[in-house]
């Protein structure tokens, strides 16, 4: 009896840990893009699996499940950024804690990746939060425009809006980069 | 030849329009070397940013994150666990909680009048139910109802009835033979 208890918490936390692993950096990755620093990414992604996982019926279906994870996390990104009403771009290597690489690291690789977010904060710098907003969940998380208008609560017409001038403004930077 | 704003191009790049715009706008760039050079450009810059954006956690700095955030995970769904939420509390319907009031009134309501009506017919004379206590040529009668008890005397003897108050019947003789005196004394009940 004991050990069938033990099985079946070991079975819930692989189950658990799988669900974690499989998740963790699409949902990070989409947070850090909306918030803008690892910090805050940090602790609304381990929020939002441990919202997540609180309700674990709703994890059955592994599609539902996904949509249903990346909408808590722009809900959650959203709902910050209304909180406190700021939105600091910081490399991920700029955090107060500097993460240390490991031993195989490519210095080159380095460079590249810390210039093309730099490259990306920039670019994103000019755009109001709306706007940003609408692109990254158009552009990059590839939302619907019906339910990116939905998530930032606003009309279809006013989100088209957003997202035809976030790609104007953002088209322009890197014009202007290129030249 | 009207060329379509930068604004429409953006939104036609991604196929953002509505509908019928998304068609004009198509039926526009697909005859204009222009205006599809424009949108090819809002392709590539969407692609850029998608791929950019996409690397944004370079893959040096993951492994801690990862691990990090994993172990907080844990820590946070231990705790959750540790402080067991409150059951919800059961909704009743509106008709359960008004019969919950009404029926316990309703039947306090009839025990009432029930009670009322009872003490009122036990209040009520009825005098075929009362004790008659009378002096005949007999004797002394207690009477109830239907039913009559009697103490007889010889009717010989003169007999001296007195009656009290408290509702008791005294007769009193003296035999002429023997002197002897009785004395009968009734209560009514």
């Amino acid at each position: 009896m004991g050990d069938t208890a033990g099985h079946l918490i070991q079975e819930d936390l692989d189950r658990q840990g799988r669900f974690i692993r499989e998740n963790l950096r699409r949902i990070f990755g989409m947070i850090y893009r909306i918030v803008g620093n690892a910090d805050d990414a940090q602790d609304l992604t381990q929020e939002v699996f441990i919202k997540a996982l609180q309700r674990e019926g709703q994890l059955r279906d592994i599609d539902k499940a996904n949509r249903w994870l990346s909408r808590i996390a722009t809900n959650a990104a959203i709902d910050f950024l209304r909180r406190h009403g700021r939105y600091s771009f910081a490399p991920v290597e700029d955090t107060p804690e500097p993460l240390t690489a490991p031993p195989t690291e490519d210095p080159e690789q380095r460079l590249l990746a810390s210039e093309r977010q730099a490259y990306l904060a920039d670019g994103l710098r000019l755009l109001t939060e709306r706007e940003r907003l609408a692109l990254l969940l158009r552009d990059v998380e590839g939302l619907p425009a019906e339910e990116v208008a939905r998530r930032l609560g606003c009309s279809k017409a006013t989100v088209r809006s957003h997202i035809a001038n976030a790609r104007v403004k953002f088209r322009r930077y890197v014009e202007r980069r290129k030249a | 030849m009207k060329h379509p704003g930068e604004e429409i191009l953006a939104l036609y790049a991604a196929a953002d329009l509505p509908l019928w715009r998304q068609w004009t706008t198509g039926w526009h760039v697909r005859r204009c070397e222009r205006c599809r050079a424009e949108v090819t450009e809002f392709r590539r810059t969407r692609a850029l940013l998608e791929e950019t954006a996409g690397q944004i956690v370079p893959e040096w700095d993951w492994p801690r994150l990862a691990a990090e955030m994993q172990a907080n995970i844990r820590v946070g769904l231990a705790a959750g666990q540790c402080v067991e939420p409150r059951l919800p509390e059961r909704r009743s319907w509106p008709l359960v909680r008004v019969a919950a009031v009404a029926v316990p009134l309703v039947v306090l309501t009839l025990a009432g009048f029930w009670l009322q009506l009872h003490r009122l017919r036990t209040a009520a004379p009825s005098w075929e139910q009362d004790v008659l206590l009378e002096a005949t040529g007999g004797g002394i009668e207690l009477r109830q109802g239907d039913r009559v008890l009697i103490l007889q005397h010889p009717e010989a003897e003169r007999v001296t009835y007195s009656g009290s108050a408290q509702g008791s019947l005294r007769a009193h003789w003296v035999d002429a033979e023997t002197g002897q005196v009785t004395i009968q004394n009734v209560y009514a009940p």
